[in-house]
């Protein structure tokens, strides 16, 4: 027997051919596309799914101008591939927030978390998963929490402010 | 790059998905140098980018829990990480969190978003890891298994004999001396930002000595970068069997330029390297004589 259909009888093990379904949830919608089993997730995001709001920039994982959840986990969709999202629970910044904003959201506007706003989906993002790890993060842990999220603007003294206002909030200092 | 991303994603390779070791290395023995394993793959996409040709069959280890899985043997007095251990697991692994030094180490490998996703096993087989050097340090050793056996060697030996090929890179094994990891052994990454980037190159080191003030132990190593990790296996011999206040930090350092070949690029000289490098592991070694508690007359 050829070890592929092997795979394929094999409950152990699974085979997926060049083109592939994935069933996947984005922002708590379930999604069943067809596409490469390389393709990026950013692509994924952004040109099958029409969710632009997770923004394109590096694509080497360098500025986390792409970050999402994965399974409640801080990934670069620019380096995460389709086959590797299957089954699985994506949030983007399309899914923070809803009538009223995310308290995260709320703390960039109040406090100028943001300039151009091309790095603010890819921040806010990596600040909700910094605050589900630790609620009153220090100085310290917002700067290495927010390492992998460049801002081409430079304006890291209004989100950091951001990040400390909710810390402040949750009891830290 | 999204061209580049678009050149690379033409050629679609089949992915096997096993759920255990065996099922793994059984596909791996059926495809040979055709399959590839990976987990995170966040390196392997950037050489895939960079023209690495991509191969006919992934074989992804994601699926495999065990390899997940981080332990105490107390017995064997080994911390036992396994290959496809999220570089980030440090924030959550309530073991790990009981090494501060090794999550320090983590803590300067990409970026929080990357750490979820690439592993430990994938910093080592990359074959220029910042971590590498610290693993030589802390004399670890990996774990290798291929359908015939599992193979157990040193760091050191592995990187000076690559004979794993076609293995898969299943644990790494690193003495449990807690006492040897916090108190004598240091890490540093040096790159051209503050906060996380390339390295521009990685050090670690661990001293010890008896109560005569006799090094017993010493590991010296480098990495990072474009720089081939090696032991600076010269530099060691140079130091072990002295006394503390014997040493002669001025002619380590002339030593360690001497012996560490460094890499060089067209923002980054070899004799800089040479050169923080030097002043790195002095200063450690220092540092660590310093905060014995005990003066032991370092000789400057």
């Amino acid at each position: 027997m050829d070890l592929n259909n092997e795979v394929l009888e094999n409950p152990i093990a699974t085979n997926i051919e060049p083109m592939i379904k994935l069933t996947f949830t984005v922002n708590e919608e379930q999604y069943e596309i067809q596409t490469s089993p390389t393709e990026k997730l950013i692509h994924i995001l952004r040109e099958q799914l029409n969710l632009a709001g997770t923004k394109i920039s590096c694509g080497i994982g360098r500025c986390g101008a792409c970050s999402v959840l994965l399974d409640g986990e801080l990934v670069n969709a620019c380096l995460v591939m389709a086959y590797q999202v299957n089954g699985k629970s994506i949030t983007t910044i399309e899914g923070i927030g809803g009538v009223t904003f995310d308290e995260v959201q709320e703390a960039f506007l109040t406090e100028g978390g943001f300039q151009c706003g091309y790095c603010t989906s890819g921040m806010i993002i990596a600040v909700k998963y910094l605050l589900a790890l630790n609620p009153t993060p220090t100085e310290t842990d917002i700067k290495e929490a927010l390492a992998g999220n460049l801002c081409r603007c430079t304006g890291y003294g209004g989100i950091i402010r951001s990040v400390q206002s909710l810390s402040a909030k949750n009891g830290g200092i | 790059m999204a061209n580049q991303v678009d050149s690379w994603n033409v050629k679609s390779p089949i992915i096997l998905i096993p759920t255990t070791i065996e099922k793994a290395i059984e596909l791996k023995k059926q495809y040979g140098s055709e399959a590839e394993f990976v987990s995170g793959a966040t390196l392997l996409q950037l050489q895939w980018m960079n023209g690495r040709n991509i191969p006919d069959y992934l074989i992804s280890l994601e699926q495999i829990t065990e390899l997940k899985s981080v332990q105490f043997d107390l017995q064997k007095g080994e911390l036992s990480i396994g290959a496809i251990t999220p570089l980030g697991s440090y924030l959550t692994n309530t073991i790990l969190k009981e090494f501060p030094i090794i999550c320090n180490a983590l803590t300067t490998i990409a970026a929080p978003g990357v750490r979820n996703r690439g592993t430990i096993g994938g910093n080592i087989m990359g074959g220029i890891g910042d971590l590498i050097p610290f693993l030589l340090a802390l004399n670890a050793k990996l774990v290798f298994q291929d359908e015939k056996q599992v193979n157990e060697m040193m760091a050191w030996d592995w990187l000076n004999q690559s004979t794993n090929k076609g293995q898969l890179l299943t644990y790494i094994l690193i003495p449990l001396d807690k006492d040897i990891l916090e108190n004598y052994t240091f890490y540093r990454k040096i790159g051209r930002r503050e906060t996380f980037t390339a390295a521009i190159l990685t050090v670690s080191g661990k001293i010890k000595w008896d109560e005569s003030s006799n090094i017993v132990d010493v590991k010296i190593a480098i990495g990072g970068g474009d720089n081939k990790p090696l032991r600076l296996e010269k530099t060691e011999q140079f130091i072990i069997g002295k006394k503390g206040e014997e040493l002669d930090w001025k002619t380590i350092y002339s030593v360690i330029t001497q012996e560490f070949i460094a890499a060089e690029d067209a923002f980054v000289t070899s004799n800089y390297r040479k050169k923080v490098a030097a002043n790195l592991i002095v200063a450690e070694l220092q540092s660590q004589f310093s905060q014995s508690g005990n003066n032991r007359g370092v000789k400057l």
